[in-house]
């Protein structure tokens, strides 16, 4: 897990260190900074990536693109420095990250990232491989043991009793990919780092489109699906447990019956969809009359988009561990937000994800609980001299009886992260 | 930065202003200062039926009477971790206006005066909290207004005695040109960052320039030394 970010000289943050949980909750004022908080984790991981970054893959993994001079920190009475850097600590591992720009002035100047990696605590390879498997068999148990109290070794041997064969299957799969993992001749060192990379290096940063989720191909733009674009695909590939847990999820829309994939891509010559569309997902309304109750996500309504992008993406095991949600709020009714906040921070744990999330709607933060120290809420500000500073926002253990509201709390001042000019 | 927050309670925007500045000098950065508006509990239909309580004394003791035994504006405040201060803010000019009982000390001949009525106001305000919070608040009691404290930035004498302090304080901004226009802020919208603005101009926020000010004003020197005492000893 990505346990700590320090961010230094990247746009409006001059130096700041952030401590994360598994589910990372931004608020603040429009312009506060949020957003580059996320960039700068964006930064880190195509840094990773790539040799040199341009524009062009910047602007295409969500980067909001500008002349370097713009992206490095820039402030009144400060001299600039030429170079972003980028700490990130995780569990056993700290990656130190710094870029340069070619040509400070010019909007598509080349940056030019150093990566340095060091071990903090080494894991004994024993340790990791348990890890591992039980995060890989952990995902795969059937909803109702997964949520029980018991610990996770005993969720494995309930599983491995209750289902055998199932059981052996899946310890053949994950026997087999560790293996292929050894036959690489990677030594220990080298296997924690490739796992915490390999976290970094998927990152992404959605910032969902509802054209994009409909399947529209002009907002086929983006190389990871950052705008949804990829929300047939997530669900297509989940495997038959993952696709039934999603759809324990049909009840938070009282007119869903159903949802599926159109593989073949039938419907579209039986009239159900224009040729614009490229998304092969339906829905079936409960209501309306069998024959006339399917429609294509060009036609659903926008809320039920969002909310099954956002489930799938954190149920499939094909999908980031770390990643990203810049306003998660858009298109949600406010009492579904509080609700599937609560359910991602439930998923978010049994899926081993770890997710940052920007939000400007209060009702995000109902579904949070701040006494859980996995669920993390911050307040993103601006300082006397302009520059962004994080700072978490925790409850006094005796307020636990209270009754008041985290979305009261912010509308009313209480936490920050509102405008004081009016 | 102090890396903890302060609430103010305050009977309006512009009083916000200058508190603000005054707890920068004691090491706060504006975003831990958090302006605790009333107001902020209606939404505009509500305030369609109340603008009275709104930006007034009447404001600031329904924030300390409460409710039903409940002081939602204390008690939510409180519940944030880092939140252990909250700053109450009065002018004392018009106490006997809103209709409370309330005996001021004499005035003339009395060289205690300020000291007396600071002391009389943050009993009445005790009351008013049924003397719940006492180690956590501080009291700003201006006497008579608040722009007798801001006057201090411009008239090197005792700015208590000065009758309209209001008045005379407008004149010293307009001579100074000290306006809305230069700050680009809204003339009716912006009344608090105005004052923030230009106390900030007149360096209100530095410690060195306060302890010049409040020379010139015992209710504001009272106010400085409250905080002197609360956080002095632990300044960030």
């Amino acid at each position: 897990m990505l346990e700590k970010i320090q961010i230094k000289n990247f746009k409006s943050i001059l130096d700041d260190t952030i401590s994360l949980g598994k589910v990372n909750v931004f608020i603040g004022e429009n312009g506060s900074g949020k957003s580059n908080i996320l960039e700068a984790l964006m930064f880190a991981s195509v840094a990773e990536t790539y040799e040199t970054i341009d524009a062009d893959i910047l602007y295409t993994n969500g980067f909001r693109v500008s002349k370097p001079s713009l992206i490095l920190s820039s402030f009144k009475g400060k001299k600039q420095k030429n170079i972003i850097e980028l700490n990130l600590i995780f569990s056993d591992t700290e990656i130190r990250c710094e870029l340069k720009p070619h040509d400070k002035n010019n909007i598509f100047s080349k940056w030019e990232p150093q990566y340095s990696f060091n071990i903090l605590a080494e894991t004994d390879i024993e340790k990791i491989i348990t890890d591992y498997t039980i995060n890989s068999i952990l995902p795969k148990l059937v909803d109702a043991e997964s949520k029980s109290n018991i610990s996770n070794e005993n969720k494995i041997k309930e599983y491995a009793k209750k289902f055998p064969k199932k059981f052996n299957k899946i310890v053949e799969n994950i026997s087999s990919q560790i293996t292929e993992g050894l036959g690489e001749n990677i030594s220990n060192k080298e296997f924690q780092k490739s796992q915490n990379y390999r976290n970094l290096n998927n990152f992404i940063i959605y910032t969902l489109n509802t054209e994009a989720l409909r399947g529209i191909p002009e907002f086929q733009i983006s190389r990871k699906g950052i705008y949804g674009e990829t929300l047939d695909t997530v669900i297509n590939q989940l495997n038959k447990e993952e696709l039934d847990e999603l759809k324990n999820y049909l009840y938070a829309f009282s007119w869903l019956d159903d949802f599926f994939i159109d593989t073949k891509d039938e419907l579209k010559q039986k009239g159900y969809k224009l040729n614009h569309s490229k998304s092969l997902l339906y829905f079936r309304d409960k209501y309306m009359m069998v024959k006339n109750s399917v429609f294509s996500s060009e036609n659903s309504n926008e809320g039920i988009l969002h909310i099954l992008f956002y489930l799938a993406t954190i149920i499939s095991s094909k999908s980031p561990k770390l990643f990203a949600i810049d306003n998660i709020e858009t298109s949600l009714n406010p009492h579904l937000c509080q609700h599937v906040m609560s359910e991602i921070c439930e998923l978010s744990k049994k899926h081993n994800k770890q997710i940052l999330i920007t939000t400007h709607n209060p009702a995000i933060l109902d579904g949070l609980n701040l006494f859980d120290n996995d669920i993390r809420l911050f307040e993103v500000k601006r300082t006397d001299n302009g520059d962004t500073k994080t700072r978490r926002i925790e409850l006094k253990p005796e307020v636990k009886n209270n009754d008041y509201k985290l979305s009261d709390l912010w509308t009313r001042g209480f936490l920050g992260a509102i405008s004081e000019n009016f | 930065m102090r890396n903890e927050i302060i609430g103010i309670i305050s009977e309006g925007v512009e009083d916000q202003g200058v508190i603000k500045n005054i707890l920068r000098a004691f090491g706060f950065d504006g975003s831990e200062i958090k302006l605790i508006r009333p107001g902020l509990s209606k939404d505009a239909t509500d305030r369609h039926h109340d603008q009275q309580s709104i930006g007034t004394i009447q404001g600031v003791k329904n924030s300390c009477t409460g409710k039903d035994g409940k002081r939602p504006d204390f008690d939510k405040a409180f519940s944030v971790l880092d939140c252990n201060n909250i700053v109450i803010h009065i002018d004392t000019a018009e106490i006997e206006e809103q209709d409370f009982e309330f005996n001021r000390p004499q005035k003339e001949d009395n060289d205690n005066y300020c000291a007396e009525l600071r002391e009389q106001v943050i009993e009445l305000i005790s009351n008013w909290l049924e003397y719940n919070y006492q180690d956590r608040l501080l009291y700003a009691i201006a006497i008579e207004e608040i722009e007798a404290w801001c006057l201090t930035m411009f008239e090197v004498r005792d700015t208590v005695p000065i009758i309209n302090s209001k008045n005379r304080l407008q004149q010293h901004l307009n001579k100074n040109n000290l306006t809305f226009k230069k700050f680009k802020l809204h003339p009716t919208k912006s009344k608090g960052k105005f004052f923030e603005t230009f106390t900030k101009s007149k360096k209100l926020d530095k410690k060195k320039h306060l302890s010049k000010y409040v020379e010139y004003n015992k209710s504001m020197k009272d106010f400085m030394l409250s905080l002197e005492k609360r956080f002095e000893n632990k300044k960030a």
